[in-house]
């Protein structure tokens, strides 16, 4: 297959142009800094990047089917602060905290989709007030307090390497996997894409609209909880007022991968690679001690790239 | 190639060849990471960490969390800054967690670690298994008992109407804070009546919003404690908008320049002082020491002065010098 051919798909198109960027990226800051290609800070990325990744997976289902979530990182806050109250006050095992804390995530995700269904209001409408109640149950909890000194085995467990990588990663990564299954070898994903691409398209071919979409922010919210369990061992802290904006850099990662922000087209090779490019810039400008003003700065350089560029692929 | 794949490249290198690198410093340096750049808490603290690094003759590499809440990407930056192999670590750290979380790791390198702020103290990080070098900072309980000694000391009637107004809800100062005015005011000031305590999130406008409400309803306000001087000032505006100047008083906390600029006009009646520029340079002081003799345990509570009309125009308290 010629390169003109492979990349006359808008996907794959996207997806190259991501991997260029961080490729770029890679090069400059390995020049620049001598401390940027070891192991131990590729693990420091990685690790960095895994709770934005979640809650990223999640969003690309939400922004494939022509949503938005708003909710996400508010959701994060709430399943951490859970647990991690669960985990001290109730005594509670890891094993028993962490699944309760997931489906958490998973309730309030159903929950935005029902009231999306009932309402019929746009997503974010509907995400934005599930955020507030979402930040309000978390500052409840925890009495507008994070909750400090986790079990040993919550805090320990964290610091343990699988063959080089954190916990945190290995959890990415398996979310990847599954997320990636769900999202190109099941019907979920290929109907939540053509959901996006033409909802009345899809409810003309007989979709179960309304049902696919509590689909879609459950599991959106399901991963929300996982990125709220690993913040919180993290942390060690379980954290009402974590993750503030996470969601927006989310959708920027998800975005930056490619996606269309009003659905249709979405993938997950692009949004980890969106999630790195942003983990990278962060970390390489960090290890180079630049400025915070500037950081910001090119964060929303990239973004207004990527719209950019969005652009340009559109017209093709 | 496509005219898309092309642009991505040329902004890619755009962006990777105009970042302007401050510092890419030489191994052995000291780090400094402060937990919000866009507070001027934070910026007064930093101006102390550079002035006596000039001072003392040598090149600190400041890092700055993004805001005051964003405790992981604190963590992500103290971890990124042990892999530049520093002699130090200097840390205001959001909470006492992530303190411990990073400095574990700096200390299996061989880093000396050390804490700005007093969110982590000594004994809490002994308790986790790390020797601090020190921990230097205020104590915002303590604080918020000096607002409201002042508070006392400066009326006669025993049923004050006070309002506060804290900070962002879950913010660890502002829990202190305001924990320590109405602990004090409770125990000294039984009959006091403490009208709302509401967050306005650090933000000037809802501060003022806030106030306004409260003064809607609760005519005889007296007192408003607000938990930082943004705020205060905001809430000052409110009472200056409805002409209420004289008759309520408003405390802040920080005693930033706008604070005292109110207070000099008569806007402000109090502000407890933070300090920060002191904090910095001590703690570029002390670092030095901890370099120098590997000391370790080294405890210090900077004051915390009440900054009053009075006591700016005569200028006859040593801790002045560091108000800035």
């Amino acid at each position: 297959m010629s390169a003109r051919l492979f990349l006359q798909n808008p996907d794959r198109l996207y997806v190259t142009q991501c991997l260029l960027f961080l490729m770029v990226l890679g090069v400059f800051f390995s020049l620049a800094s001598p401390h940027f290609f070891s192991l131990e800070n590729i693990n420091n990325i990685l690790t960095a990047s895994a709770v934005i990744g979640l809650i990223a997976i999640g969003a690309t289902f939400v922004i494939g089917s022509g949503g938005i979530d708003l909710s996400s990182a508010a959701v994060m806050a709430l399943c951490g602060t859970v647990c991690a109250w669960i985990l001290q006050t109730a005594g509670f095992s890891p094993l028993l905290a962490f699944p309760i804390a997931i489906a958490i995530g998973g309730v309030c995700g159903l929950l935005t989709g029902f009231f999306i269904n009932i309402t019929r209001a746009p997503s974010f409408i509907v995400s934005l007030g599930m955020m507030s109640v979402a930040r309000a149950v978390a500052y409840i909890v925890s009495d507008g307090v994070p909750i400090y000194g986790l079990p040993d085995s919550v805090v320990i467990s964290n610091q343990v390497l699988f063959i080089g990588l954190s916990v945190s990663v290995v959890v990415l990564i398996i979310a990847i996997i599954l997320a990636w299954i769900i999202l190109t070898k099941t019907q979920l994903g290929t109907h939540a894409l053509i959901l996006g691409d033409n909802a009345y398209a899809a409810e003309t071919m007989g979709l179960p609209i309304q049902k696919l979409r509590l689909k879609i922010f459950t599991l959106a919210g399901i991963f929300s909880g996982m990125a709220g369990i690993i913040f919180m061992m993290r942390t060690n802290s379980g954290d009402p007022s974590a993750g503030q904006s996470y969601e927006l850099m989310a959708i920027t990662a998800v975005i930056l991968g490619g996606a269309n922000l009003f659905g249709g087209r979405a993938t997950i090779t692009g949004t980890v690679l969106g999630v790195l490019c942003l983990g990278v810039l962060q970390n390489g400008l960090n290890l180079l001690a630049v400025s915070t003003y500037y950081q910001i700065l090119f964060v929303g350089l990239v973004l207004l790239g990527a719209a950019f560029l969005s652009r340009v692929g559109y017209r093709r | 190639m496509s005219l898309s794949t092309f642009l991505t490249l040329g902004l890619s290198l755009i962006i990777a060849l105009s970042v302007p690198i401050r510092a890419i410093a030489q191994d052995g340096e000291y780090v400094f990471i402060l937990a919000a750049h866009d507070s001027p808490y934070w910026n007064t603290l930093g101006e102390g960490v550079k002035d006596a690094a000039k001072a003392k003759g040598i090149t600190p590499v400041i890092y700055e969390a993004q805001n005051g809440r964003d405790t992981e990407g604190e963590l992500n930056i103290c971890l990124t800054a042990i892999l530049r192999k520093p002699k130090i670590i200097v840390m205001g750290s959001l909470n006492a967690s992530i303190g411990i979380q990073c400095f574990k790791q700096a200390i299996s390198k061989g880093i000396i670690v050390a804490d700005v702020d007093a969110n982590l103290s000594v004994e809490e990080a002994a308790k986790a298994g790390i020797p601090l070098a020190f921990s230097i900072g205020s104590d915002n309980y303590l604080a918020g008992e000096e607002a409201a000694n002042y508070v006392i000391s400066s009326t006669k009637n025993p049923a004050l109407n006070i309002l506060i107004i804290e900070g962002a809800a879950g913010s660890v100062p502002s829990h202190k804070r305001v924990a320590g005015f109405t602990t004090k005011i409770k125990q000294l000031l039984p009959r006091a009546n403490i009208v709302a305590s509401i967050s306005a999130d650090w933000d000037r406008l809802k501060a003022m919003d806030i106030t306004l409400d409260v003064l809607q309803r609760q005519a005889n306000l007296d007192v408003i404690y607000a938990a930082n001087d943004t705020m205060a000032l905001g809430a000052a505006e409110a009472v200056r908008n409805l002409a209420r100047t004289t008759q309520v008083k408003i405390i802040g906390v920080d005693g930033t320049a706008d604070a005292r600029k109110a207070i000099m006009d008569g806007r402000l009646t109090a502000s407890v002082a933070q300090l920060p520029y002191l904090m910095g340079m001590r703690s570029v002081e002390l670092a030095i020491d901890a370099v120098t003799t590997h000391k370790t345990g080294v405890s210090e509570i900077t004051m915390t002065p009440v900054l009053t009309r009075d006591l700016i125009e005569t200028n006859n308290e040593p801790a002045l010098q560091y108000v800035r």
